[in-house]
């Protein structure tokens, strides 16, 4: 089942006077359960790309349809409440509110979407347990370490049940082994309940994890290879 | 809904000094601001209580007086007309003046002063001018009488500074006493005094033919107890008027410029002395309450009979609420002038706690969070900032205020005797009127409104990638 | 170079400065203009009082005052006016008769106090007939001329040409009577005084009264300069020693008071600005100081010693407070020198002003020195508010600064 379709994406933004086609007609396609990771160096649209595909950024020309919607021209109302049901995030750091513990950041979003307490409460503890959090619950993200806080924000991303999660350089601030506990985890997840996950990275670790990766330069695909 | 005053409040302590400190500036705005407004209220109520004890609360008057103000101006003092007044709505006195000039004389001291004639019981549930009547005067005469008992050096040289000093009661007596002298030299001293100093001063009584001078203008005139004041003046129609009258007792007023040319009389010897027969020049009237006296005169209005009319205090002295209003202007300008620096102060606050958090506001709206939730958590952060300081500030300047109207602070040097040259006690007054406090908190909550329009915008123009990134 | 980069400093957040910066300027501005206000209300009715009402220096019997006694006169007044015409700091005197009496029109009376005055020598020592707003200043009455106040006219019904009786005990303690006729009406800005006071011919009350020749009760002085008061009081002082010599402070002890209590209220009003000034600072540069711990910790380390660190702060800090400061001196300056010019009308309140003896135009003025003092003023608040943000950044060890944690 294709979860994400995108068609013939273009992005062009003003460079200080000079027309910058950061991407530059890619046209990709994800489905159900892939474990993809999306490289590239510094400047190759990459993040440009991986914006638009999570409603963060609009293109100039093509289609992002997700899960039959085309996400590159809703209003900015439309497209919050699409992110909120749709996607999960995991940045690279801040991820968390830092006035609320954990189980109130993974919480956050299901009051967003608004949902009864007992659910909250349910799906809370399941996924807190999924990372192996539980124990953390009432801990608030400065009395977390980074693997932690990072495990938190896996947690959250997968609160709303998304269609996909998006994890923008999701290791790079963490040591050789909390990032192998997040991946482990994450791959875990993707493994047992079928969630997509799509990274952005540098990191070899994950790219090594990775099922499928996509290779963009100078805003084009230039490789796509599955393992 | 109780989830986004949950994060506003917690977010309120990440920077715990931050907050403390705006939350003390709202406070201290708070308060300086109520103090401030409570002092010009305890002046002001002061000044209208010493007028509205001399001339009522409304008057009622024949309607030519106003512009001309004789005599023959003046109106039937009749029981139907007091009754007809007493059964008006509030109104809690009705007592007759008869006010006209005369010139005093001593033998060789004369002064033009003005008489009023007043009804010894009535007059004194009005104003208790009885309570003001001097009872001990502190002459250089009582003073050798006391030095020939040889209290000591001390307490002579110490007594030397009351010299000239009159007291109308106990009380004021012991209290000045206490003042001046230590524990040990008080009890003497004070029986000194009241041995020597007491001054036989004493209210009317019905028809009574004496007179009760200012203190001031007895001076001036050089009059004792007892001694003969002579009144000459023009009557009813151009009637000639004249008169001994022995001096009962002298009082203090309010004013001092009334002190100084001021002459009671009783009122049955006063409409004698200008032939009025049974005519006033004005019935001062007393309402229960000082807020009601508009409904009083309204309900007056109504029922007076043609020819005569009824005047509130505030139309009979404009120079007095002319004054008050200026004044209360110059109070807004200033109090303006602490409010905005405050509202700056919390806007700083505001914009700073905004400035840190772009990133975290960038992430929100990202995971889902719609710009309006948003924003209500940050209105509820501006108004609990907002709050905190005035809450608090309310707290503590009710109590405070109302502690210091009961017990004002009394005030020392040149600053004192200019104030009892005005007729005041030399203390600092203050009020405890509501109208202090409720304006308080609301000019707080329309500042946060009005600061709060740049969080919202701020928040409005939000690009999520900038934010995150940036 | 301390300097240049605390002041460097300070625009590194633009808005969060300039937002600080304008709290200041405004505290200063308003600050300024009530303290420039109130000035020039005490300096207006200085004025009135020293040109209209009760002149600068007065002489009298040295019994006079105490009852108004009209048989305290001044004996030898040829022997005062010699010395007087010696002194160059006296630019005019004029001698006076005053009776306290009974004013009466048809309808009312009312207490007065009655001075007679020679119109030719009296202008040049008082204003009083530039205030005549109705008939004029002794002229157009051929027998026994009054000038009366506008309040006293309203009080008594009286217009140019009423007749007016005045009561009076003459020097031989009869009683008597003199009729007077309106010749001008004057207003001055002080009610109390128009209320009370009517003016009359010296001649023809000298008349009246049977008051010796050669006899007055008061003789008011002009001199070319306030300042000179004290040193012309004490000349005087020494050599007319059987009579009181007063200055205008002592004739009329409010004034005095007032014009030295303006001072201290001030003080208190800039104290409470300047104290909510003060916490919004700290404010500020506390923030200034958590957002640049990495910098610190920095500077710190590649040797910047904690007297240099303290300096910078305190510059910022007090170049932050000075710059707001000054820009709230400079619109003050401005505005306070345009109602200078033009007045600020409060005529709204004009009844209440007047009765108190001010006038409802207030001209705002204010001395440089006062201006010095909120400079010095802003300074230390400044100075003592860095206290506390350097206090957190010595606290800081470069290590830990350095250290990149969430």
């Amino acid at each position: 089942m294709r979860v994400i379709e995108i068609k013939n994406l273009h992005k062009v933004y003003d460079g200080a006077g000079v027309p910058v086609h950061a991407v530059n007609g890619i046209d990709l396609s994800f489905e159900q359960g892939e474990f993809a990771a999306i490289v590239g160096p510094s400047g190759s649209g990459k993040t440009t790309l991986l914006n638009m595909v999570g409603g963060l950024d609009q293109p100039t020309e093509g289609e992002i349809i997700v899960d039959g919607t085309d996400i590159g021209h809703l209003k900015s109302r439309e497209m919050i409440n699409f992110r909120l049901n749709n996607i999960g995030f995991v940045f690279q750091a801040y991820n968390l509110i830092p006035v609320l513990t954990a189980k109130e950041n993974v919480e956050f979003i299901m009051h967003l979407q608004g949902r009864s307490k007992h659910d909250r409460n349910q799906r809370t503890k399941e996924l807190l347990a999924a990372v192996g959090l539980d124990d953390r619950m009432n801990s608030r993200p400065n009395k977390l370490s980074g693997g932690q806080q990072q495990r938190v924000a896996v947690a959250r991303a997968l609160a709303s049940k998304p269609k996909f999660v998006l994890a923008d350089e999701p290791t790079a601030n963490l040591d050789t082994k909390s990032t192998e506990n997040l991946l482990d985890i994450m791959e875990k997840l993707n493994k047992d309940e079928n969630i997509t996950f799509i990274f952005s990275t540098h990191d070899a670790r994950v790219v090594a994890k990775a099922r499928r990766v996509i290779t963009i330069e100078d805003g084009k695909v230039v490789s796509d290879k599955i393992k | 809904m109780k989830d986004i005053v949950k994060i506003a409040w917690r977010n309120l302590w990440r920077n715990k000094t931050r907050t403390v400190i705006t939350a003390v500036v709202v406070f201290i705005g708070v308060i300086l601001a109520a103090v401030m407004s409570s002092q010009q209220y305890g002046i002001y109520d002061t000044m209208i209580d010493n007028v509205i004890g001399f001339s009522g609360n409304i008057q009622v008057l024949n309607e030519d007086y106003w512009e001309n103000k004789t005599i023959n101006n003046s109106l039937e003092y009749s029981d139907s007309l007091t009754s007809l007044i007493g059964a008006t709505d509030h109104v809690s006195l009705v007592t007759p003046r008869l006010e006209s000039f005369a010139l005093a004389s001593n033998g060789d001291i004369t002064k033009g002063i003005l008489v009023a004639g007043i009804d010894a019981e009535k007059e004194d549930e009005l104003n208790n001018y009885s309570q003001k009547i001097v009872r001990f005067k502190i002459t250089e005469e009582v003073l050798e009488n006391i030095q020939r008992e040889n209290p000591g050096k001390e307490i002579i040289q110490s007594l030397a500074s009351l010299k000239g000093r009159s007291f109308i009661s106990d009380e004021r007596l012991e209290a000045n006493i206490e003042d001046l002298f230590d524990k040990k030299q008080e009890e003497k001293v004070l029986a000194l005094m009241k041995k020597y100093s007491r001054y036989p001063g004493s209210k009317f009584e019905k028809n009574d033919n004496g007179v009760i001078l200012g203190e001031r203008l007895a001076e001036y005139l050089q009059l004792d107890i007892n001694d003969t004041l002579v009144l000459i003046s023009q009557g009813y129609h151009g009637v000639s008027a004249a008169g001994l009258y022995p001096v009962k007792g002298l009082v203090k007023i309010p004013s001092p410029d009334l002190e100084r040319r001021l002459v009671y009389m009783e009122i049955n010897t006063c409409m004698e002395f200008y032939s009025t027969e049974n005519r006033v020049t004005s019935l001062v009237v007393k309402v229960d309450r000082n807020s009601k006296t508009m409904k009083a005169l309204e309900g007056l209005k109504a029922k007076l009979p043609e020819g005569y009319t009824a005047m509130s205090w505030q139309e009979t002295q404009p120079e007095m609420v002319n004054m008050i209003e200026g004044d209360k202007a110059g109070g807004y300008f200033m109090k303006g002038i602490f409010y905005i620096i405050v509202g700056f102060i919390i806007f700083s606050t505001i914009m700073m706690m905004m400035a840190e958090r772009k990133r975290e506001f960038g992430i929100m709206i990202a995971v889902g969070m719609q710009k309006l939730r948003l924003s209500l958590i940050v209105f509820f952060e501006t108004l609990f900032i907002g709050i905190i300081g005035s809450v608090f500030g309310l707290l503590a300047s009710i109590p405070l205020l109302s502690f210091l109207k009961h017990n004002p602070i009394p005030l020392q040097g040149d600053m004192a005797k200019m104030m009892e040259d005005f007729g005041f006690e030399a203390v600092l007054y203050f009020s405890n009127n509501a109208d202090i406090f409720y304006w308080q908190p609301l000019i707080i909550f329309i500042m946060v409104m009005i600061i709060f329009i740049f969080p919202i915008y701020i928040i409005r123009k939000l690009k999520i990638m900038n934010a995150i990134r940036g | 170079m301390l300097i240049s980069i605390a002041w460097k400093n300070i625009w590194r957040n633009r808005s969060r400065s300039i937002i600080i910066m304008l709290a200041i300027t405004l505290g200063i501005y308003g600050g300024l203009f009530i303290l420039a206000f109130m000035q020039g209300m005490v300096k207006q009715r200085l004025s009135t009082a020293l040109n209209t009402e009760i002149s600068y220096i007065q002489i009298h019997h040295p019994e006079y005052l105490e009852n108004d006694d009209f048989n305290c006169y001044i004996n030898n007044v040829n022997m005062v006016e010699g010395l007087l015409q010696d002194d160059s700091l006296i630019t005019a005197y004029s001698k006076r008769i005053i009776v306290n009496s009974m004013a009466s029109s048809a309808e009312t009376g009312t207490g007065v106090k009655v001075t007679g005055v020679d119109p030719e020598t009296e202008i040049t020592v008082t204003n009083l007939h530039e205030k005549v707003v109705d008939g004029a200043y002794f002229e157009g009455v051929k027998r026994n001329p009054a000038v009366v106040g506008q309040k006293l006219a309203e009080k008594m019904n009286l217009k140019v040409r009423s007749k007016i009786v005045i009561q009076f005990q003459d020097a031989n303690g009869e009683l008597t009577a003199g009729a007077f006729r309106v010749a001008g009406i004057y207003k001055t800005t002080n009610t109390a005084f128009d209320e009370f006071n009517v003016f009359v011919d010296i001649d023809d009350l000298r008349r009246l009264t049977s008051l010796g020749e050669g006899r007055v009760h008061e003789i008011a002085l002009r001199l070319n300069k306030i300042e000179n008061v004290p040193e012309v009081r004490t000349n005087l002082g020494d050599r007319l020693e059987d009579m009181e010599v007063l200055t205008w402070k002592e004739r009329d002890m409010m004034l005095g008071w007032m014009s030295e209590s303006m001072n201290q209220y001030m003080y208190v009003i800039m104290f409470i600005i300047l104290l909510a000034l003060f916490f919004g600072i700290i404010n500020t540069m506390l923030m200034a100081i958590l957002e640049r711990v990495k910098e610190l910790g920095m500077l710190m380390a590649v040797g910047m010693n904690k007297l240099r660190i303290f300096l910078m702060i305190m510059l910022e800090t007090v170049l932050l407070s000075l710059t707001g400061a000054v820009l709230g001196i400079i619109v003050g300056l401005i505005t306070i020198a345009y109602f200078e010019k033009a007045g600020l009308d409060l005529s709204l309140w004009a009844e209440g002003y007047e009765a108190y003896g001010f006038d409802a135009v207030i001209y705002t003025t204010i001395d440089t020195n006062s201006v010095i003092m909120i400079v010095i003023l802003v300074l230390i608040t400044g100075l003592i508010a860095s206290i506390f943000p350097s206090r957190k950044a010595l606290k800081l060890k470069p290590v830990e600064a350095l250290r990149t944690d969430n």
